[in-house]
Parts: structure tokens; C-alpha cells; sequence
């Protein structure tokens, strides 16, 4: 079997477990609900795409990770788990396939997850209008579907990256039960903890002023809320200052997917 | 495991998912590449923007005078609807608010009128005269001319061109320096707002004590005539009587219609008894007194036939309100004092027309039964007037205005009329210290979008609505609002609201205006159904400079005088926290929390909501409002001792 077509079998077996799940759907349901409550609650649902975004982000920080963490926490586990990665090593799939197929078929799966809710909660605001008692002139400020979808998107990378977490959680833990115990401590670390010592360190001082934004790049959670803040938000928001450094919020991100998935592959190169 | 094995195998798998990746690269990098809205709007004709405008009367007078005021219009990035301004002065006052971002984000567009190509010139009296109308300049391509003569009805102004020609033209004939909108946007611009209302109050009352002294010592005069000794009838008392003397009526009932043309004071505890047509007593003098006497039988009509108007824009109004029936009708006649005096009345009690210094103390009007059958208590045509201690039962308004501009009425009762107090053109006027019981429309309401009126220390109750403040600038402070449908129906503008008391209503205040301008600060919501309620438009808040209102049922820990929780009257949950068990609970849930957060973030999109960012911890006047609590009942006839000193 060739390395491409190993990748293929692991992508869709991936896929195939999970749309034989009843749980997956009800994830995708979950991330559904807590959007449209979210919206409806707090008035984002009938004021525009900005004020949808500026409703969904601070739940999304929090439920986005749990969702990725949800998906890919025993990902590696259970292969080792059920001996599945021994009866792959008599195959020639080398550890960075394996990954590869694993990891690419549970981010289609948070793919759905998340840009299906979005993409339903996007056509219910296209069919918004701004309110026009018929004498009064109303435009439409800045607000445009472009800024939802770069919030999508930009919801989708934060998902991938803490996916990238999940799995290389899956590949160091060495039991269902500490895969659990690792995947809420990876959690509580990219949702509370990271921004936590960022917030103590910039009390007390010992990070610089001018170090804010570069080191607000190193927690997931805050580059996922500059981006979002730089590219949809600064429409909402009027302040003097800078959200972020867009540049080091995106390779924050990506040295976070980088660093996991070499831990995810470094991590099933030690199991074989 | 078989049906699906050609999955395994098939390119088909990998061919979607590479269609779908690129497809998503290719929106994504769309969407960051495309303009967000950020393009700028076009002007729209000037009646559909949501105006910060001047007061109809002076709109009027200048239209009908050809004159111009310039106009702006501004596109907010976080606002739907376009905001206007007749003035510059009064948009860059506002522009320059500090919280003004905040609540409507960065201005997209601003557009002012453009001046260049419409000949125009200064008026003597300092107004723009144009030869047509002026269209739009983008304000940041404009020139404008800073100091010249040219003004608006409440300040100096600004006016703009689209070339510099121009504008240098315009300052080479009327003076002024040309600059460019940076400038002028940064100007130091003096506007008076609703805080300099505050201290118009003291003077206003002090100006109702001097015109109130001014005519006491009419009731001083000599007698000189006795009616029934000197004069068979009180008209001939009147003919008789030399100017500045006074007739004396003794008790009785004189069927008569009187007409007094020269300065006189009639007085007695008689009653003149008209014949049920027209007005009973005529003054058409300056400086007459009535005091003592009762007017009946007056005429049921409120238009006169042959009534026509001069010509001006108030024609209309004041043919068909200026007309009416009365008990006593004042024409161009000033400084006439009325005291005392009890009218009954199918229609008016007291018809005011151009009369200027004229006061109306101890007064006893008693119209109909049904509002609408009657008339006005006191009709003031062009007639800044003193009412005072004074009581309005029935009938359809206690009193009406119709441009009396520095009328002061104060401490007397208002019982079942449509209105108490009826604004109508009506600037400057302060109404303190009264009483209104049970009106079907509203206690007090101004209409017409004036400015600069005072309504002050009012106890308003049982009415379909208490207040109904419009216009711009108005002072509403220290006035109780308890057991009526609602409160407070807040349509003005730029208005401060402040030390009311509002308990026991359907719903407190309701925020009416589209444009959030107001200032309300100190409040105190207790027991209300609803505290407050907002219609279309953004987030209100209601906190003043860290200053909020004293909501029952907000918690939170205290700072100062303030709790450190917001309270959002509009909320579903936050609403009920005085009236029902567990919302508290509710309230601190972490989704109920977050979503109070997110709700203050780009409040210009956020629709019909209320916001208090600093409640207060404590009652601004606890002692009223146990006062109302405790006495309910006896409040229900509305007789309070205020304002009942008549003899």
C-alpha cells in the first residue's frame, strides 16, 4: 500500500467512525444550539454580522477548544488502545502518515462541526434587514457577510490548532483514563491558563509594554481573539491602540500546530 | 463494511476534498480581501435623517423668511441610521463628546451643506439668506467660514463651501476666516445644554416672584365705584370708573358680558353671568385686575367664524385654538392680573392673546366632565404667563401654550383633564411644584420640539402618561411619577433627566427617541411593573459620567455610592430581579454574565435596550418614595394642600 493511499484509508476511516456516531452529531448540535442561544440572548441575531461575531467570540473561545478537544482527545489512544497501531506497523505507513490520515480526518469532522452551525447562522442574518420605519434613512454602518466569513475562518484555524493539542494529548497519554485527565488539562491550559500568566506578568510588570502583542501571540486563545479583533471586530470597537500583531498571532498559531503535530508524530514513533 | 469499501479506494474522496479546499481558500481570501462596508455613503434628503434639530417655531420662521441654516449630516460606522444636525455648532459639540465613539463607532461619512453656487448672503439680523438651495460637500473637502456674521437661532455658526473660492468670497462680505474642517471639527464650541436648563430654574422662578409683584398692587387701588351705589350695572361701574381706580362688586349674580378697556381693578365675591354665548369678560386693556369674582355662563364655542389669521406660519393653530369661548378673554392687553377667580366652563377659562406680564394666581377652573367636550383652562396665545396656585378640574387641557415662551406654572392641580399642561411652540418655560391627577392623555406633555423647558418638582399619578418631555434641552428633575401607565415617555433630546422618582408605574420610563441624547442620572425606579422600556434605536445608557439610577431589584456589591454590577431594566431577566424569586440565580449564571458583557460592546447596533453601568446602591430620595408607599390611598382624590389656597 502506498503512503498516499494509507493516508486515504486512515482519512476515511476516520470519517466513516465518526458519521456511524450518534455523539458527533450531537456535538454538532451542541456547537449549533450555544450559537443560536448565544445570538438570540444577547441581540447579535438581528443586528448584523459584527454584532453576531462580537456575541459568538467570547463562546467560542471557550467552546471551540472543548469541541476540537472533544474530537481528538483519544484519537491515537484508541488505535494503541485497541492494538490498531500494532497491526499498523506491519504495514510501511511511517508514523507522519499515520498522523497525517488521522489528524486530516478529524479536521473535516470539526470543519463540519463548525462551519456548518456558522454557515446556517450566516444565511439567517442575510435575511436580516436593518429595522425601516419608512421615513427615516438607515445604512448599513460597517457591517458586510466578508467580516462573518473571516470570523469563520478564522474560528476554523483556532479549531484546528487546538485539534493539533487534542491529538498530540491522544498520542502521549498511555490510557483512555489519563487521556481524559491530559485533554482537560490542555484544555484549561489554551482557555484560562496561557492568558492567565500573561495577565499576572503584565501586572507585576515583567513583560514589557511593548511586548503585550508579541506575547499575546504565544496563547492560542488570545491570537485567535486579536485576529478576529483586528480583521472583524476593529469595525465595532473604537479604541486607540492596536488589538494585535496579526503577523505574530498567526505564527503564534501556527507554531502551536506545528510543535503538537511533531509531538503527535514524535509521540507514535515512540509507541512503534 | 462493504458498501462503503469503494471509499477506501475511489480518488473520489480526495478529488472533493481538494474541490472543497480550494473553494474555501478562494472565499476565505475574499473575504479578507474585500471591502467591509467601509465604502462611503451617499447624502440622503435631509427630512429622512434622525435630527438633532431646532425647534419647530424657529424651523418655521425661517422657512417662511427664505432664510438657511447649515445642515449635517453624519454616517456612523456602528449606527443604521443617518443622523442630521441644522447648525454646525450643535454637530461638532456632539462629535467631539467623548462617548460619542462608543456609542455610535467612527464616523464614516460627514456631509455639510454646501454653500457655494447659492448666493448667499447675511441677513441684518445675522441669518443666511440663499438664492437656492444648498446641496452637499464631504465635510473633510470643504472650506468653511469661521466668525463671521452669519448665526443660527441659538449660536454663531459655521458656514461651509465646496470651493475655496467661494468660501474666500463669502468672508471678503460678511467677515470670518476661512479654514479647513480639521479645524473647525476641533473648534472650542460653547453650546448650552440641558445642565444650563438647571440653572435657568431659579431663574425662572424668580422672574414669575417679580412679574407676580409687579401686578399685587393692583388689588391696591381706590375704590372709586360701587356697583348697584354708583353704577346700575358693572359694565356702567366700568364706563363710569376713572383709569387706575377700583369698582367694587357686591355679592350677587350680575347677568352681563363685560368689557374692560382701561386699567382698572374689579373686585368682589360676586358672579358675572353670562348668557351662554361667547366670552363673559373682555380685557383689552394693560394693567386690569379681576379678583374675587365667578364667571359662568360662557358659550360653548372653541372656533370663532370670522376668525383669520395675519398671515404668519401659526395661522392654522391659531385660528382653530386662539378663538375660544372663555370666562375671561385678554387681548394685547399686558400685565393683567387675574386672582381668585372661579370659572365654570363648557369651553375655556382664561383665553390669553399677545399679552405679555399677565398673571393667574388662586384660579378655579371647572370644565367638562368628558375632556373632549371642553376646552382649555388657561389658553396662552403668544403670552408668557404666570399660573399660579391655581386648580383645573376637567375640561380638555389645564393649560395650553402656544408659542409663550418663559410661562412659569406652579403649585396647582390639574384633576381629569386630556392634559395638565399642554407644550405647544412653547421655549423656556418652567413647570414646578404641581399637581396631576388622572389626565387621559399625559400630565404634562411638550410637543413640537422646543427646547430649554424646566419641568420640576411635578407629582404626577393615575394618567395614561406622566410626562411626555419633548423637544431638546428639557430639565426633568425631582418630579414624583407613581401609579401611571407609564411614567415617563422620553421623546426629547439632548435632555437631562434627573432626581425623579418614578414608583408604582406600568412602565417607569420609556425611552422614545431614536437617538440616544439624553442624560439620566439619579433616578429612582421602585415598584414600577417594568422599570424602564426602549423602542427602536441603540443602547441606552443610562449612566451619567459613573452617576447611574437607583433601580429596585439591581444588586451587586457596593463602590461607593455605586454597585459594581450593571443592571439592564431591558433585560428579560435582570427586569423581573424586583419582582420575582430566583432570577437572582438566574442572573449569575456564567451565560447570563458573559452576555451582560457582550451586550455593552458596540452598543450602536444593539436594539431597544437599556443599560445602567453604575446602579446606585441607595434611593437618590428615600423619604418620597416612603411617603408615596404610605400613602396610597390618600392619594387616589388627587386633593393634596398644594396649590388649593383659594378663599
Amino acid at each position: 500500500m502506498s503512503t498516499r493511499k494509507a493516508v486515504q484509508t486512515l482519512v476515511v476511516r476516520e470519517l466513516v467512525t465518526l458519521a456511524r456516531s450518534r455523539a458527533y452529531y450531537g456535538l454538532i448540535a451542541g456547537v449549533f444550539l450555544v450559537s443560536v442561544g448565544v445570538l438570540f440572548a444577547g441581540g447579535g441575531a438581528e443586528a448584523g454580522y459584527v454584532p453576531a461575531a462580537v456575541d459568538l467570540l467570547l463562546p467560542f473561545e471557550l467552546l471551540v477548544p472543548a469541541v476540537a478537544v472533544a474530537l481528538g482527545y483519544r484519537t491515537v489512544t484508541d488505535d494503541a488502545q485497541r492494538g490498531e497501531l500494532d497491526v499498523l506497523k506491519t504495514y510501511p505507513v511511517p508514523p507522519w502518515a499515520y498522523v497525517l490520515g488521522v489528524y486530516a480526518g478529524r479536521a473535516l469532522a470539526l470543519c463540519a462541526a463548525l462551519v456548518g452551525p456558522l454557515a446556517l447562522i450566516g444565511l439567517y442574518l442575510s435575511t436580516q434587514s436593518p429595522p425601516d420605519p419608512a421615513t427615516l434613512a438607515t445604512h448599513q454602518g460597517i457591517d458586510s457577510p466578508a467580516l462573518f466569513v473571516r470570523f469563520g475562518a478564522l474560528t476554523l484555524v483556532y479549531g484546528l490548532v487546538t485539534l493539533a493539542l487534542a491529538t498530540a494529548v491522544s498520542a502521549l497519554a498511555w490510557s483512555r483514563r489519563t487521556a481524559i485527565v491530559l485533554a482537560v488539562v490542555a484544555l484549561t491550559v489554551v482557555v484560562a491558563g496561557i492568558d492567565l500568566v500573561l495577565l499576572r506578568g503584565f501586572g507585576t510588570g515583567w513583560i514589557a509594554d511593548q511586548q503585550l502583542t508579541t506575547l499575546l501571540a504565544a496563547s492560542p486563545a488570545s491570537a485567535y481573539r486579536g485576529l478576529v479583533f483586528e480583521t472583524v471586530l476593529y469595525a465595532a470597537f473604537d479604541t486607540e491602540t492596536g488589538y494585535a500583531a496579526p503577523g505574530a498571532s498567526a505564527i503564534g498559531l501556527f507554531v502551536w500546530f506545528a510543535l503538537t503535530v511533531g509531538v503527535t508524530v514524535a509521540g507514535v514513533s515512540r509507541a512503534n | 463494511m462493504t458498501g462503503i469499501r469503494w471509499l477506501y479506494e475511489s480518488d473520489l474522496p480526495r478529488r472533493l476534498l481538494l474541490a472543497l479546499a480550494v473553494l474555501g481558500v478562494v472565499v476565505v481570501a475574499g473575504a479578507f480581501l474585500a471591502d467591509a462596508g467601509d465604502a462611503k455613503p451617499e447624502p440622503v434628503p435631509f427630512e429622512q435623517a434622525t435630527t438633532f434639530s431646532m425647534p419647530n417655531e424657529d424651523r418655521l420662521a425661517l422657512e417662511e423668511r427664505g432664510l438657511s441654516v447649515p445642515r449635517v449630516e453624519v454616517f456612523y460606522s456602528q449606527y443604521n441610521y443617518v443622523v442630521g444636525y441644522e447648525g454646525l455648532a450643535r454637530a461638532i459639540d456632539t462629535l467631539q463628546r467623548p462617548q460619542h465613539d462608543q456609542q455610535f463607532g467612527q464616523p464614516l461619512a460627514i456631509y455639510v451643506s454646501d454653500y457655494a453656487g447659492t448666493d448667499a448672503s447675511v441677513t441684518e439680523d445675522g441669518y443666511l439668506a440663499v438664492e437656492s438651495d444648498p446641496g452637499w460637500v464631504s465635510a473633510d473637502e470643504a472650506w468653511f467660514v469661521y466668525n463671521s456674521s452669519a448665526r443660527t437661532t441659538v449660536s454663531d455658526t459655521v458656514v461651509p463651501f465646496s470651493t475655496a473660492a467661494a468660501a474666500d468670497s463669502f468672508a471678503s462680505r460678511h467677515g470670518g476666516e476661512v479654514v479647513g474642517w480639521s479645524t473647525v471639527k476641533s473648534a472650542d464650541i460653547e453650546i448650552a445644554d440641558a445642565t444650563a436648563v438647571r440653572e435657568l430654574v431659579p431663574e425662572l422662578r424668580a422672574s414669575a416672584d417679580e412679574r407676580t409683584a409687579a401686578v399685587q398692587g393692583l388689588l391696591d387701588r381706590d375704590v372709586s365705584t360701587v356697583v348697584g351705589e354708583d353704577a346700575p350695572t358693572v359694565q356702567a361701574a366700568i364706563d363710569a370708573a376713572p383709569a387706575n381706580s377700583t369698582v367694587v362688586v357686591p355679592n350677587g349674580t350680575y347677568s352681563e358680558h363685560l368689557v374692560v378697556d382701561k386699567p382698572l381693578t374689579l373686585r368682589g365675591s360676586a358672579t358675572i353671568r353670562g348668557n351662554g354665548t361667547g366670552t363673559v369678560v373682555h380685557v383689552t386693556s394693560d394693567r386690569v385686575a379681576v379678583a374675587g369674582l365667578s364667571v359662568r355662563g360662557i358659550g360653548d364655542q372653541t372656533q370663532a367664524d370670522d376668525a383669520s389669521g395675519d398671515g404668519e406660519w401659526d395661522d392654522v393653530i391659531d385660528v382653530s385654538y386662539g378663538h375660544s369661548d372663555a370666562g375671561i378673554r385678554v387681548s394685547n392687553a399686558s400685565e393683567v392680573y387675574v386672582r381668585n377667580v372661579s370659572i365654570d366652563t363648557p369651553t375655556s377659562g382664561i383665553l390669553l392673546r399677545d399679552s405679555t406680564g399677565s398673571v393667574v394666581d388662586g384660579l378655579r377652573v371647572n370644565g367638562t366632565e368628558n375632556p373632549f367636550d371642553g376646552f382649555m383652562g388657561v389658553l396662552s396665545i403668544r403670552s408668557p404667563v404666570v399660573v399660579q396656585n391655581s386648580t383645573f378640574d376637567g375640561g380638555r387641557d389645564g393649560i395650553y401654550l402656544h408659542r409663550a415662551h418663559e410661562t412659569v406654572v406652579r403649585n396647582s392641580t390639574f384633576r381629569e383633564n386630556r392634559f395638565g399642561v399642554h407644550f405647544m411652540y412653547t421655549s423656556d418655560t418652567l413647570i414646578a411644584d404641581n399637581v396631576a391627577r388622572r389626565q387621559t392623555a399625559a400630565g404634562i406633555t411638550i410637543m413640537t420640539s422646543p427646547a430649554r423647558n424646566a419641568l420640576v418638582g411635578n407629582d404626577v399619578r393615575y394618567t395614561s402618561d406622566g410626562l411626555i418631555p419633548g423637544g431638546a434641552r428639557t430639565y426633568v428633575a425631582e418630579n414624583v411619577l407613581a401609579y401611571n401607565e407609564r411614567g415617563i415617555m422620553a421623546g426629547s433630546r439632548q435632555s437631562l433627566y434627573e432626581h425623579n422618582v418614578l414608583y408604582g408605574n406600568g412602565v417607569g420610563m420609556r425611552a422614545g427617541s431614536i437617538l440616544p441624547s439624553n442624560v439620566v442620572r439619579e433616578n429612582d425606579f421602585v415598584a414600577n411593573e417594568e422599570h424602564a422600556k426602549a423602542g427602536i434605536g441603540p443602547l441606552r445608557i443610562w449612566t451619567d459620567d459613573g452617576t447611574g439610577n437607583y433601580w429596585e431589584g439591581a444588586y451587586g456589591d457596593r463602590s461607593g455610592d455605586s454597585l459594581d454590577r450593571s443592571y439592564s431594566p431591558t433585560n428579560p431577566t435582570e427586569k423581573e430581579l424586583h419582582r420575582l424569586d430566583g432570577t437572582v440565580t438566574l442572573a449569575e449564571s456564567p451565560a447570563a454574565r458573559a452576555l451582560a458583557e457582550i451586550r455593552s460592546t458596540s452598543p450602536g447596533l444593539r436594539r431597544g435596550s437599556i443599560v445602567d453601568v453604575a446602579p446606585r446602591a441607595d434611593a437618590y430620595a428615600p423619604e418620597t418614595i416612603d411617603a408615596i408607599a404610605n400613602h396610597e390611598e390618600s392619594d387616589l382624590s388627587g386633593t393634596l394642600s398644594k396649590g388649593d389656597e383659594n378663599e
